[in-house]
């Protein structure tokens, strides 16, 4: 049996801190190997795109990752990536396939891909047949790893499982493997519907009326209320178990006529276990599938 | 594009003042006679004090060109060209590149604001959405901060 001490040392020497890459939030908290983060948020938040933002960013330190990806195609999910990794829309990124090759030769030393059709058996998603991908990643060499999004597995359930429990069998599962190899996780999954409400506040009517922008607010408009770790699938007992939760807020995704509105975002930190957490403001470009910092408004709230 | 309007200032006034009943005349016209386009003759002895008012009446022409290039290239960013509802985007009718957009430029977008709104009045309905200001942007997320305690202890009510 090892002594403690021995223990102790070789895992404070084994602890490795990554940046996401975005400065905002890794100002407020850090990311440590064998621990998982949930990323969550209202369906087509950018959740995933976020996700693929840290990508982008941890390619720049070349750092080895993991990608198990259930909510895109293959080719939207490479379609995203060379936009975000370019600089240019997907639409432009789609038009160009040549641009698209050379993303995927980029990518091939530094992530492991897993698409729906290899993560699925029998035609179905299995959660089984991803862990044993994710050794295989393992052994490529990945430090971190993505799993997008296990709200998925859990609206396939098969042998009388409710969803709930095949979420939290799966979530369960991703933590022992991520402490077993000292890996860092990011687990994707959706927030619950309830997180929206109809109701327009008057503050917020008066305000864009002010601005003279058009009579947007004349009918109730559908926003997204902030969301917290209890409106996650699988609620406490999920986030309790990971070391941190990352939401994704954009309270007005569902207003298609506004884009100067949808943009708005926060990126709310919440319960993590070795710093202190927060939230910052971004402005999410849907056509790059990006999240810019907003800084001057974050200034100007900071120094209130 | 050619303007309506043009600008003249409160300094000016002074030397205004210092001129003749006679003289001052003459150079108003001659200012006239000049944002008009009728490329008059300077007559030598209000060259000196005609030259500094048309160097700062270029300049602002010279300003809303620009205003007008960038928010035309902006407004076609955005909505694309099929959408656009005229030929030329002028400085009052399209969105502006930032808030504190410089004085010459306000002050230009009021005279035409004034001149015109009767003309646009049509137009104006389809006005094209600013873009918030970072002010605006904190008092929406303080506001919807609010509201979003309020929605979940709504939430929690129906629930019992």
């Amino acid at each position: 049996m090892a002594n403690l001490a021995d223990i102790i040392t070789l895992k404070d020497k084994a602890i490795k801190k990554i940046k996401s890459g975005f400065s905002l939030i890794d100002d407020l908290v850090d990311f440590r190997s064998g621990n998982s983060y949930l990323l969550a948020g209202y369906e087509k938040s950018g959740k995933s795109s976020f996700a693929l933002g840290i990508i982008v960013n941890l390619l720049k330190q070349n750092k080895k990752m993991a990608f198990f990806n259930t909510e895109l195609t293959d080719g939207e999910f490479l379609v995203a990536l060379t936009a975000l990794g370019h600089g240019i829309t997907k639409k432009e990124a789609e038009e160009k396939p040549k641009l698209q090759e050379v993303t995927a030769k980029l990518l091939e030393n530094n992530l492991y891909y897993a698409g729906i059709s290899q993560l699925s058996k029998d035609g179905k998603l299995n959660f089984d047949m991803t862990m044993k991908l994710a050794q295989e990643a393992i052994d490529f060499g990945a430090e971190v790893f993505f799993f997008d999004n296990l709200t998925t597995y859990a609206s396939q359930t098969s042998g009388g499982q409710k969803g709930w429990e095949v979420l939290a069998g799966s979530v369960s599962n991703v933590l022992s493997f991520t402490k077993l190899n000292n890996i860092t996780s990011f687990i994707v999954i959706h927030t619950k519907p309830e997180t929206v409400f109809n109701e327009t506040p008057t503050g917020i009517r008066k305000l864009v009326d002010a601005n003279e922008t058009e009579k947007v607010f004349e009918k109730s408009v559908t926003v997204v209320r902030r969301p917290s770790g209890n409106d996650i699938y699988g609620g406490g007992g999920i986030r309790s178990q990971v070391s941190g939760t990352i939401l994704i807020w954009r309270p007005f995704q569902l207003f298609d006529q506004k884009p100067h509105l949808q943009i708005l975002t926060q990126i709310i930190l919440e319960n993590f276990r070795h710093t202190r957490g927060g939230s910052a403001r971004y402005e999410f470009e849907g056509a790059r599938g990006r999240f810019k910092e907003d800084l001057i408004s974050q200034t100007l709230e900071a120094n209130k | 594009m050619k303007k309506k309007s043009f600008i003249l200032y409160q300094e000016q006034g002074e030397t205004f003042n210092a001129l003749t009943k006679h003289k001052a005349g003459r150079l108003i016209k001659l200012i006239f006679s000049y944002v008009n386009g009728e490329n008059p003759q300077i007559p030598e002895d209000l060259k000196p004090i005609f030259i500094p008012i048309r160097q700062q009446i270029d300049r602002n022409q010279e300003n809303y060109e620009k205003v007008c290039k960038i928010n035309k290239g902006n407004a076609e960013k955005r909505w694309g060209k099929e959408k656009q509802p005229q030929k030329n985007t002028k400085v009052y009718e399209s969105m502006r590149p930032h808030a504190n957009a410089d004085d010459n430029d306000n002050d230009n977008d009021n005279d035409n604001d004034i001149n015109t709104k009767k003309e646009n009045t049509s137009y104006k309905k389809k006005a094209i959405t600013k873009p918030l200001t970072p002010e605006t942007k904190n008092k929406i997320w303080d506001i919807l901060e609010v509201a979003s305690v309020k929605a979940v202890a709504q939430q929690r009510r129906r629930r019992g």
